[in-house]
């Protein structure tokens, strides 16, 4: 089992945006919802690949040196549940640059509906090295960012 | 892994309050990527160990106010807040609290705590989603069963919910 929850990242610029996606298999763990109900990706881990995806961007900016602890979400809106078979694609931006941290804002779609507002995420920076290898980082880095001009579903305007 | 984020309920006042405790085991699957050099629980699995107990005190809530069954299906997040890593060998211990509740939804002021230190606090809104699926009844009162370690008798989740002040 894997704690990963970006699967492609298509666009990012340092310090300011970034965009990638997560795509739902029936073949992960967490769809075994504990209460019953439709297999979904539970709302908690749609937030954390939102998050992972903005600590990417602060992985990225800071040439794998930094990593983002959170430490605040303002405020978390999940508007509709992602399923087996569907895709998340997300677009964060850096709100500001704070003595704390990141502040970081965004929002993830699925089939071209808002799927996910986050608002007031602050995070952490703490280096890297203590917590990963930023080697491997670099590795799956690779292996994940394929550009794109204009995502599919990201419907904002970019 | 099966994503039961909470091991035990140690206290279950309806309408009003639950507490639980959560182990952190660093045999859990979540630390093999979190992180390679340094484990630590990551903070939406907190989030979600808090948030399945404030979705069981919702709508065990519901049920003794309204009489009916229900799913509670987390929509908002609000000031929510982390101050302290988790590491393996902690044992975390959830309180939900019933800020409302109502036939359309409700919210809960929930914590999690390491002894006497905060990690973390957020307040959650559900909505609720129709439910009257008896085998999911049955699987609900059997999780119970295991929480709150003691059989459960009655003709469903409800019955628990309300003898087991």
């Amino acid at each position: 089992m894997k704690f990963r929850f970006v699967d492609r990242i298509f666009a990012w610029a340092p310090n300011e945006r970034i965009c990638g996606l997560k795509t739902v298999s029936f073949e992960e763990y967490n769809l075994k919802e504990p209460f019953g109900g439709r297999p979904h990706l539970p709302e908690t881990l749609v937030l954390e690949s939102f998050l992972q995806l903005g600590n990417w961007l602060v992985l990225l900016s800071t040439d794998f040196q930094k990593f983002g602890v959170i430490t605040r979400i303002g405020t978390a809106q999940f508007e509709q549940s992602v399923g087996p078979g569907q895709q998340l694609v997300m677009e964060l931006t850096v709100v500001r640059h704070r003595s704390e941290g990141w502040e970081i804002a965004g929002e993830g779609w699925v089939d071209g509906r808002i799927a996910i507002r986050g608002l007031g995420c602050l995070a952490m920076t703490v280096p890297a090295a203590d917590f990963t290898d930023p080697a491997n980082m670099r590795v799956l880095f690779s292996e994940i960012y394929r550009p794109e001009p204009r995502p599919p579903g990201v419907h904002n305007g970019q | 892994m099966r994503f039961f984020l909470i091991d035990r309920i140690i206290h279950w006042e309806v309408g009003i309050a639950a507490e639980a405790v959560k182990n952190v085991a660093l045999s859990e699957d979540f630390f093999d990527d979190h992180f390679p050099r340094k484990p630590v629980m990551p903070g939406m699995l907190i989030l979600e160990g808090m948030a399945q107990l404030s979705g069981l005190l919702l709508e065990a809530s519901l049920e003794q106010q309204q009489g009916t069954s229900a799913k509670a299906v987390m929509t908002v997040l609000e000031r929510t807040i982390f101050r302290a890593m988790v590491r393996p060998g902690d044992v975390l211990r959830y309180r939900a609290e019933v800020i409302e509740v109502s036939e359309a939804g409700g919210k809960v002021r929930a914590t999690a705590n390491r002894g006497d230190t905060l990690v973390a606090a957020t307040e959650m809104v559900f909505g609720f989603d129709h439910a009257d699926d008896p085998l999911l009844g049955e699987k609900r009162r059997s999780l119970m069963e295991l929480w709150m370690d003691r059989p459960v008798s009655g003709e469903g989740p409800s019955r628990l919910m309300e003898t087991s002040k």
